[in-house]
């Protein structure tokens, strides 16, 4: 499974080197304006930062989904499907290589994120404060409390949350290029397919919450996490289930 | 070795494959004859696990096919099918990594005696040193059944001289060869076994050298009949 994930990383590494440059490039603009005073280009650069964290969620989700359509859709899928694996260990080295993948750009950009406040704290106090009161005001308004402890119930959950969207597109494209191969305007088909698989799985969502007594912010990021697993598990095993029937390259 | 039962395929409704059953034995080399659509790819993608038959068994040294026969069994797609980032030395390490039987010094002379270099991309290869890539890299495991799909498709005669006499050299001992084609005359001088499909089925096969005697027709005036 190792070497399916080198080869997953492989042909996924365009857009991480590319993300990674730009990264570089606005810490670097960014830590410059910072020690040369310049704190209109500094407020730019860390806004185009905190920009390039979200897209980076979806860039690197895109191109999983792309590539397992081009492996399922391109003659270059033999390459893929002609190893001796079977389908669940190669759809499990793909996710597997999305969940680290994710979880790698949430380390660094959390990694960055971090020193990045620590300075301007350290340069600029009077922000500090800013951000202690802006806590106290959603702990008034919300009752949420933002400690480590809500932070980590909701970078979990988002993580889970991205897998189980990726895993969703994986089963739909699977769908698509099988059981309604035979149909056109295949992106469109695979389109509302996945709209529906997650319409009904927050359906659920909202149901299951419904009957629990979710009463803390963090709880609630805990049992959507929980969920988003149990859907990514499905959306995994009937991806496998399927693709053992109905693969045709 | 390989044992078909039975097999079928179906695509919306119509038979790809309907009810093929044949033994591959080891140490021969099989033509598998028919024109485009009679089912010749279809059997070797279900032979190779890469599609799944709706029905019948197949097995590889009692063994279903699936994913360990693939440990055993050399495909090769007709189509150009590596990944355009490679290059043809990564193509080498790319089978090094998956398979075990697979010989990287013979990969290296396969490569030089074609004419071709590692540095190579895929992606600005011809279709003749495609041909010759696909060929030798699936030449170079040591497998035993090679399962070739239209090997000498889109290719110049010298080219196909080339990769009829690599297959010839480079097959490992006592494993068997299917070759699939419509180019008949290419076929008959190396095969000893000929299988003709047609629609979906086998109509015909057996040694080539007894088809000769016993009708006293080369296989390619029988491929005429069949098909003419």
């Amino acid at each position: 499974m190792l070497k399916l994930m080198k080869y997953e990383l492989i042909k996924q590494r365009t857009s991480k080197v590319i993300i990674g440059a730009i990264l570089a490039l606005l810490e670097v603009v960014f830590l410059a304006s910072m020690l040369l005073g310049k704190e209109e280009i500094m407020a730019i650069a860390a806004g185009m930062l905190a920009f390039l964290a979200s897209v980076t969620f979806v860039i690197v989700g895109l191109e999983e989904i792309i590539t397992y359509y081009h492996d399922i859709r391109d003659k270059s899928g033999y390459m893929l499907f002609m190893t001796p694996h079977n389908v669940y260990t190669i759809m499990g080295s793909k996710i597997l290589t999305g969940f680290l993948s994710i979880v790698a750009a949430v380390v660094v950009f959390g990694i960055v994120g971090f020193a990045d406040v620590t300075l301007v704290f350290a340069r600029y106090g009077e922000l500090k404060s800013f951000f202690n009161w802006m806590q106290e005001f959603v702990s008034i308004n919300w009752q949420v409390n933002i400690d480590v402890g809500l932070i980590t119930a909701s970078v979990i959950q988002t993580i889970f949350s991205w897998v189980g969207m990726v895993t969703s597109a994986f089963l739909a494209i699977t769908l698509c290029m099988t059981i309604f191969s035979g149909m056109r305007v295949k992106g469109v088909i695979i389109f509302v397919i996945y709209c529906v698989l997650n319409i009904a799985f927050n359906i659920v969502v909202v149901q299951v919450g419904n009957w629990l007594d979710i009463s803390t912010a963090t709880s609630l990021m805990a049992y959507m996490a929980v969920l988003s697993v149990v859907f990514a598990g499905a959306c995994y095993a009937a991806t496998g289930y399927i693709l053992n029937k109905e693969l045709s390259l | 070795m390989l044992d078909c039962v039975n097999i079928e395929k179906r695509y919306g409704g119509k038979f790809a494959v309907n009810g093929v059953s044949v033994r591959i034995e080891d140490a021969h080399i099989y033509g598998l004859l028919g024109p485009n659509g009679s089912g010749k790819s279809t059997w070797m993608k279900m032979a190779a696990g890469l599609i799944v038959p709706d029905d019948g068994q197949m097995t590889l040294d009692g063994i279903k096919i699936g994913a360990e026969t693939k440990r055993h069994i050399a495909y090769m797609p007709t189509e150009g099918y590596f990944y355009s980032y490679m290059k043809i030395k990564d193509v080498g390490r790319y089978y090094q990594d998956f398979f075990d039987d697979f010989d990287a010094q013979q990969f290296e002379k396969l490569i030089a005696d074609m004419d071709l270099e590692m540095n190579m991309k895929v992606r600005n290869l011809s279709s003749g040193m495609m041909a010759k890539l696909k060929i030798a890299v699936t030449l170079s495991r040591k497998a035993e059944l090679y399962l070739l799909d239209e090997p000498l498709n889109g290719i110049d005669l010298l080219a196909r001289d080339e990769v009829v006499n690599t297959i010839l050299t480079n097959m490992s001992d006592n494993a068997s060869v299917v070759i699939s084609s419509h180019l008949v005359e290419e076929l008959e001088r190396i095969i000893d076994k000929a299988i003709f499909m047609k629609e979906g089925q086998i109509v015909l096969m057996g040694d080539v050298e007894e088809i000769r005697q016993e009708r006293g027709e080369s296989v390619v005036d029988l491929y005429r009949q069949i098909y003419g």
